[in-house]
């Protein structure tokens, strides 16, 4: 795969096993650039939905077929004068037919509010998230004004999507860690065959005095330097991924709208990484290329042990 | 410096090739080991080397038992002994350069001291032309030299040589032979096996004869005139500059000189 030379005592460029090591252990960066790099991707995405909805509320004032418009208008204007009063609100304001057309059209088409549907009323509350406010008394107030008024602070819609979230977290960890796993078991298996290999040199250079260490700096050295080329390349082909998936997110998120749709922000996914996060998977090929070197050294240290 | 008492020999469970072997090598000595072919020489040897563990008895090496050695104590005890194995053994994807530095390097000694002393000693056993040819291209005789080069590069105490001259011819047998005794005469203790009576005779040490599955002990000369041995000054050269390397990173003792191409 690659050329380029350590001096060493032993063969190892007639090794058969070694040569697919640098392709294997590139492999297994390839997946862990992808898991880590959706693990980073989830944070983000959750922290933004956290953020996006932390300072929001909204209010639901149902369709009250019995009152008339007047009515309807003065209980409108007492629920919004309610929660603009009351401590920790900055400011609400009720959405207008086009937007909540906007908000229907995915279900209903643009002209939403044109049929005959009874649709509720939305006020759209902005909140000071470092003060606290007593929803339930809210709700409760509201409730005296319009019958089954709702306030929804979306803390049970944004648990939901978190759990997910730390689901898939949890997911991509395990998926990094068993290809981690699969490197090392590669490792031991191309070192054992290594060791095979060269019983003879290894024995040969033994009675010449060399310590278990000596050899095992050896492997070690070939499978740190197998470990890091292999590392680059799938570190390359991993980044090369995320930034094309990211690419055709925002390709399909761009089909995806209708004409004159505004772009969704909050709640969007993508795969785009700030730059620490590009050097968390920089590093990911270091780590894997020192855990095939550590797993070389052990395998021979224990191998040898054995020995004679 | 080794003592063998009561030692048997045997591969796993075959014949015993030595059996109730007793005798003691004093530091400095030179001893031929004699015996017919599949006498048991070169398994004497291997015991002596740390590659064979006795089946019986008691070997000590620079005064350890090495039944009672730890595996973490061997690498600095074989770093004292030189072997010239009756196969070479030399490591063939290695240079020549490389398959003696071998010793050296695993000693830790650095890199330019290395390529200093070994380049001199290979000139010294006539092979300055092939430092970088692999063992493969060299013939019988100039492998079994490289092998002897690897062996008394690191000037060990005691050197163990398995028919060390059986593939090259008398001039190079007897420049070689005036390297152990040089080598010899600076403190090293030297085992010789062979099955070379003309070599034997000519160098009149003691002999440790191998014969019916047991060690004699032979001395041809009596002790009052026992003379120092003599060698070469070409032969000094090399052995005082493999001398030189006294510890692993430093050079000591005198400089210059180096190996010439001496006659032996």
């Amino acid at each position: 795969m690659f050329q380029f030379r350590l001096r060493t005592d032993l063969p190892f460029d007639r090794d058969a096993a070694a040569g697919f090591l640098p392709w294997i252990i590139g492999f297994m960066v390839f997946l862990c650039v992808i898991t880590v790099a959706a693990a980073l991707t989830v944070e983000r995405v959750a922290d933004r939905w956290r953020q996006g909805l932390a300072g929001n509320l909204t209010v639901e004032l149902p369709f009250a077929p019995d009152l008339d418009t007047g009515k309807r208008a003065e209980a409108l204007d007492a629920a919004v004068n309610l929660v603009t009063e009351t401590p920790g609100i900055t400011g609400a304001a009720v959405l207008d037919d086009d937007q909540i057309a906007a908000l229907l059209s995915p279900w209903l088409g643009p002209d939403a509010t044109q049929l005959d549907v009874p649709l509720p009323t939305m006020i759209a509350v902005t909140r000071r998230t470092d003060v606290p406010i007593d929803l339930k008394a809210l709700q409760a107030k509201l409730d005296t004004l319009v019958a089954g008024a709702q306030v929804d602070d979306h803390g049970d819609w944004v648990a939901d999507a978190l759990v997910f979230l730390r689901s898939l977290q949890a997911l991509a960890a395990a998926l990094a860690g068993l290809a981690l796993a699969a490197a090392a078991l590669t490792v031991i298996f191309v070192t054992r065959t290594g060791l095979a290999t060269h019983r003879a040199v290894i024995e040969v250079v033994h009675l010449i005095g060399a310590p278990d260490r000596y050899i095992a700096r050896q492997f070690q050295a070939q499978a740190l330097k197998l470990g890091i080329l292999g590392g680059i390349v799938g570190l390359a082909c991993g980044a090369g991924t995320v930034i094309g998936v990211d690419k055709l997110l925002a390709f399909a998120a761009r089909q995806s709208l209708s004409p004159g749709m505004p772009a969704p922000t909050g709640l969007s996914f993508d795969f785009r990484l700030l730059p620490w996060q590009w050097a968390v998977l920089a590093v990911l090929p270091l780590v894997v290329a020192l855990v095939a070197m550590m797993t070389a050294r052990f395998t021979v240290l224990r191998s040898l042990a054995r020995m004679p | 410096m080794i003592l063998f008492d009561g030692v048997s020999v045997q591969y796993g469970a075959g014949p015993q090739i030595l059996r109730d072997v007793t005798f003691t090598l004093a530091p400095g000595s030179f001893h031929f080991v004699v015996g017919r072919s599949g006498a048991g020489k070169s398994s004497l040897l291997k015991v002596m080397y740390l590659g064979l563990p006795p089946a019986s008895g008691t070997v000590s090496l620079f005064g350890k038992d090495v039944a009672t050695l730890d595996r973490a104590e061997m690498p600095a005890l074989r770093r004292r002994i030189g072997v010239v194995f009756q196969d070479f053994r030399l490591i063939d994807h290695l240079s020549t350069l490389d398959n003696v530095a071998l010793p050296l390097r695993i000693a830790g000694v650095r890199e330019a001291e290395v390529k200093k002393h070994v380049s001199e000693l290979l000139a010294w056993v006539g092979l300055a032309d092939h430092l970088h040819a692999p063992p493969a291209t060299l013939s019988g005789g100039q492998q079994q030299r490289v092998a002897i080069a690897r062996a008394v590069i690191a000037r060990p105490s005691l050197l163990l040589a398995d028919e060390p001259t059986g593939n090259v011819d008398d001039v190079i047998g007897l420049r070689l032979m005036y390297l152990f005794e040089e080598l010899n005469r600076l403190g090293t203790t030297v085992v010789i096996a062979t099955h070379n009576d003309t070599l034997v005779s000519r160098f009149n040490h003691r002999q440790l004869r191998i014969e019916s599955n047991a060690i004699r002990v032979f001395d041809p000369r009596p002790m009052t005139s026992y003379p120092p041995p003599t060698a070469s000054p070409a032969a000094a050269s090399a052995a005082q500059s493999a001398a030189q390397l006294r510890r692993p990173g430093t050079i000591g003792g005198t400089t210059g000189g180096g190996f010439g191409r001496g006659t032996a």
